[in-house]
C-alpha cells in the first residue's frame, strides 16, 4: 500500500510514514480501549486520545487546519462536555454496561455491517493507485476515484487548507452546511424543551422561597434567639464527643 | 524549517524559548508574593538572594524532596497523568509565540520562535482547550468531594470562556487575514493611522481585546475567577489531594499559564516583539524586540498580580452571567463588525486607515452599549440585594412600607 504522504509533492518521505504508523496504531488501540474499558471516564479519556491521534493523522495528510480543529473541537470542547456530563450525573459506574448475550450479538453484527458499508462505500474507491496524488498517478479505472482537491488546496497557498475549506464550505456546500447547523439547533431546542421544568418559575420563585424561609427563621430567632444560640453551642461542643464514641 | 538549516538552530530556538518562559514563571511567582505582600502591608519572601528573588528556586527544591503522598482511594493512572497534562499543554503553547525578532548567529539567520505554524493562532486555542483536562481529571481522579466540585467548576468555567476567547481571537485573524502568528505580528509592526501611534490590534479591535483579557483571567483560573481551587470553600479545589512534586506541577502550570496568556495577548493585540530599535547597531539590535516583548508581557503579568491582590472572588453565577451574557455576545457582534469592515475594504471601498477609524468608532459604540447595559444589570442586581438585605424585614408593619416590586409577588 502506498501512503499519500510518500508521493505528495511537498511531503518529506520517511518521517511522514513513521508519523502515520505511530498515530494509526495509537488511534486503533485507543478506539479499542474506548469500547473495552469498564470505567466510563477511562473510556472517555481514551476517546480523547483517539481524537488527538486522528488529528495527527490529518497532519500526515497535509491538513494542519483540520488537524488543529480536530483537537480544538473534538478533543477539547466536545469531550470536555462529555466528561462534564458523566461526572455531574455520576454515571461513572460500570453496572450500566451490563448487556445480555442477544444484545451483544446484535451489536456486533450491526457494528460489522456498518463498518463494512463504510469501508466499501467511502474507503474502497480511494484505495487504488489512481487515488494517490502524485506526478505519475495512473488514470482511474471503473469504481476508482482519481486524486482531487489537494492541488486546489495547494493553489490557495495558505499552507493549511483553511482558506480552501472555508470557501468551499460557504459557497459550494452552503446548503449541507446550513442543514447541519439547523440540525444542531433543533437538537439544542429539543434538549431545552425536554429539560425544562414546568412546575415552577425559574430564579425568582427560588429566591422568593428562600426569602420566605429566611423571614421565618428570623421570626423564630426573635422569639427565642438566646436559647437557639445556646443550643447551637451545645451541638458544637457535642461534636468531638460523638466522634470519640463512634471511634 | 528548510533542510539546509543546521540542527543546532531549532535546538537553540527551543531551548531559548523554553528557558525564557520557565525563568519568567519563576520570577512571576516571586514577584507575585512580593507585590501581594506589599498590597497586604507585609513583606513577603526577602531572605534568599537579593530581595528574596531565589525563593522560588528553593521552594522548587523543597517540593522536589517532599514526600509525594498518593491517597489510596484515587483512580491511579488518571491521578498521575493529570498534573502532567497541564504542564505539557502549557509548554507546548509557547511554541508558536515569537519572543523576539530576527537573530543572526554564526552566519545563520533565524527568528526566536520554535515553530511558526500556518495555524499558529488555532494551536494556542487547541492547547488551552486541552489544558482543561488537567484540573478536570485531577478533580475526578482524586475521588473526593471537594476536588470533584473544583474539577466540575473549572470545566464549566473554561468551556464558557473558551468560546468568548475563541471569538475574540477570530476577529483578530479575520482582520489580519491570516492564522499565522508571524503574519499577525508583522501586520501590527508599522504605525497606525496617526504617525507615532502603534499599529496594534488593541486599538481597532478594542472590544475583542477586552473580551480576551477578561477571558484569559478566567482561562488561567486566577483570582477573581479562581473558583476551581477556591480555598475558602473547597479546601484546595482540584489539587486538594495532591502533594509534593505533583502539586508543584499544578502550581507551575497555573503560574505558567499566567505568563503564557500574557504573552498571547501581547502577541495578538499589542504587536508582540515589535517596537522601536533606536537605531542601534545590528549586532545588538536583536535585543530590542526581546526587550519590548518582555516589557509588554511583564505589564500584563503585573496586571494579573494586581487583580489577585485587589479583587475578591466572584460568585459562580456572576462568573457564568459575565461569560455567557456579556462576553460571548460582544465577541460575536465584534466578529461580524470586523468581517464587515474587512469585506468592504477588500472590495476597495475604504482605505486601511479609514478601516481602522471605522473599527475604532464601532468599538467605542459597542463598549458604550456594554457599559450602559452592565450598569442596568448592576442596578437590577443591587435592587435584588437591597430587597434581600432590607433592614425592615423584621419590622412588624413592613407591609405598610414601600417595597421592591420583587417582594410584592411573594407576600403571602
Amino acid at each position: 500500500m502506498t501512503l499519500l504522504a510518500q508521493v505528495a509533492p511537498t511531503a518529506g518521505g520517511t518521517a511522514e510514514v513513521v508519523v502515520f504508523w505511530v498515530f494509526a496504531v495509537i488511534a486503533l488501540g485507543s478506539a479499542i480501549a474506548v469500547i473495552s474499558l469498564r470505567n466510563v471516564v477511562h473510556g472517555a479519556v481514551m476517546l480523547v486520545l483517539n481524537f488527538l491521534s486522528i488529528g495527527g493523522l490529518f497532519l500526515t495528510l497535509e491538513s494542519a487546519f483540520l488537524s488543529v480543529i480536530q483537537v480544538l473541537v473534538y478533543g477539547g470542547a466536545i469531550m470536555v462536555l462529555f466528561l462534564f456530563v458523566i461526572m455531574l450525573l455520576g454515571v461513572d459506574r460500570d453496572d450500566l454496561l451490563q448487556a445480555d448475550l442477544r444484545t451483544r450479538v446484535l451489536a456486533i453484527a450491526g457494528g460489522a455491517l456498518l463498518a463494512g458499508a463504510v469501508l466499501f462505500a467511502f474507503v474502497g474507491p480511494y484505495t487504488s493507485e489512481a487515488s494517490v496524488c502524485g506526478p505519475d498517478a495512473p488514470a482511474p479505472g471503473p469504481g476508482e476515484v482519481a486524486c482531487a482537491g489537494l492541488a486546489e488546496a495547494y493553489d490557495e497557498d495558505d499552507g493549511a487548507g483553511a482558506r480552501f475549506l472555508g470557501r468551499s464550505l460557504f459557497t459550494t456546500y452552503t446548503y449541507p452546511f446550513e442543514l447541519a447547523a439547523l440540525l444542531l439547533t433543533v437538537a439544542t431546542i429539543g434538549a431545552v424543551i425536554l429539560a425544562r421544568r414546568r412546575d415552577l418559575e425559574p430564579e425568582d420563585e427560588d429566591l422568593a422561597d428562600l426569602d420566605a424561609a429566611a423571614a421565618d427563621d428570623l421570626d423564630g430567632d426573635d422569639l427565642d434567639g438566646a436559647s437557639g444560640a445556646a443550643a447551637e453551642r451545645h451541638v458544637a461542643g457535642d461534636g468531638p464527643g460523638t466522634t470519640e464514641r463512634g471511634g | 524549517m528548510e533542510p539546509s538549516t543546521p540542527l543546532w538552530v531549532p535546538v537553540l530556538q527551543t531551548l531559548v524559548v523554553f528557558a525564557y518562559f520557565l525563568l519568567f514563571t519563576a520570577l512571576l511567582i516571586w514577584a507575585e508574593r512580593r507585590v501581594v505582600g506589599r498590597m497586604q502591608s507585609r513583606i513577603g519572601p526577602n531572605r534568599i538572594g537579593p530581595g528574596g528573588v531565589l525563593q522560588t528556586l528553593i521552594d522548587g527544591v523543597k517540593m522536589f524532596f517532599k514526600e509525594d503522598v498518593t491517597p489510596s482511594m484515587v483512580n491511579n493512572p488518571i491521578y498521575t497523568v493529570a498534573p502532567l497534562v497541564g504542564v505539557i499543554a502549557g509548554f507546548l503553547t509557547v511554541a508558536v509565540i515569537p519572543i523576539g525578532g530576527e537573530v543572526t548567529l554564526f552566519g545563520e539567520e533565524f527568528t526566536l520562535v520554535v515553530a511558526d505554524l500556518h495555524v499558529g493562532v488555532l494551536w494556542v486555542l487547541a492547547l488551552s482547550s486541552l489544558h482543561v483536562y488537567s484540573t478536570f481529571l485531577a478533580g475526578w481522579a482524586s475521588n473526593s468531594p471537594y476536588p470533584l466540585m473544583g474539577g466540575i467548576r473549572s470545566s464549566a468555567q473554561m468551556i464558557s470562556y473558551e468560546i468568548a476567547q475563541g471569538l475574540a481571537v477570530a476577529s483578530v485573524f479575520v482582520y489580519a487575514g491570516s492564522l499565522r502568528v508571524s503574519d499577525i505580528v508583522a501586520a501590527q509592526a508599522g504605525s497606525g493611522p496617526i504617525a507615532g501611534m502603534p499599529g496594534w490590534y488593541a486599538i481597532p479591535l478594542f472590544p475583542a481585546f477586552v473580551v480576551f483579557v477578561v477571558g484569559m483571567v478566567a482561562e488561567a483560573g486566577r483570582p477573581p475567577f479562581d473558583l476551581a481551587e477556591a480555598e475558602g470553600e473547597l479546601v484546595g479545589g482540584f489539587h486538594t489531594e495532591y502533594s509534593g512534586l505533583r502539586f508543584g506541577m499544578f502550581m507551575l502550570a497555573e503560574f505558567m499559564s499566567v505568563v503564557v496568556m500574557s504573552a498571547i495577548v501581547v502577541t495578538l493585540f499589542l504587536g508582540g516583539p515589535s517596537g522601536p530599535t533606536f537605531g542601534l547597531p545590528d549586532a545588538v539590535a536583536w535585543v530590542m524586540p526581546v526587550f519590548w516583548f518582555t516589557l509588554k508581557t511583564a505589564a500584563f503579568v503585573f496586571f494579573f498580580i494586581l487583580l489577585r491582590g485587589a479583587l475578591p472572588r466572584t460568585r459562580y453565577h456572576r462568573l457564568m452571567d459575565l461569560g455567557w451574557k456579556v462576553l460571548i455576545p460582544v465577541a460575536l457582534v465584534w466578529v461580524l463588525v470586523t468581517a464587515a469592515w474587512v469585506l468592504v475594504s477588500e472590495a476597495g471601498g475604504i482605505s486601511a486607515a479609514t478601516r481602522t477609524w471605522l473599527a475604532v468608532g464601532a468599538g467605542v459604540i459597542v463598549i458604550a452599549l456594554l457599559l450602559t447595559g452592565e450598569r442596568q444589570t448592576a442596578r437590577a442586581t443591587d435592587a435584588d440585594v437591597d430587597a434581600w438585605d432590607d433592614p425592615d424585614r423584621d419590622d412588624p408593619d413592613r407591609d405598610a412600607k414601600p417595597r421592591a416590586p420583587h417582594d410584592e409577588e411573594v407576600a403571602p
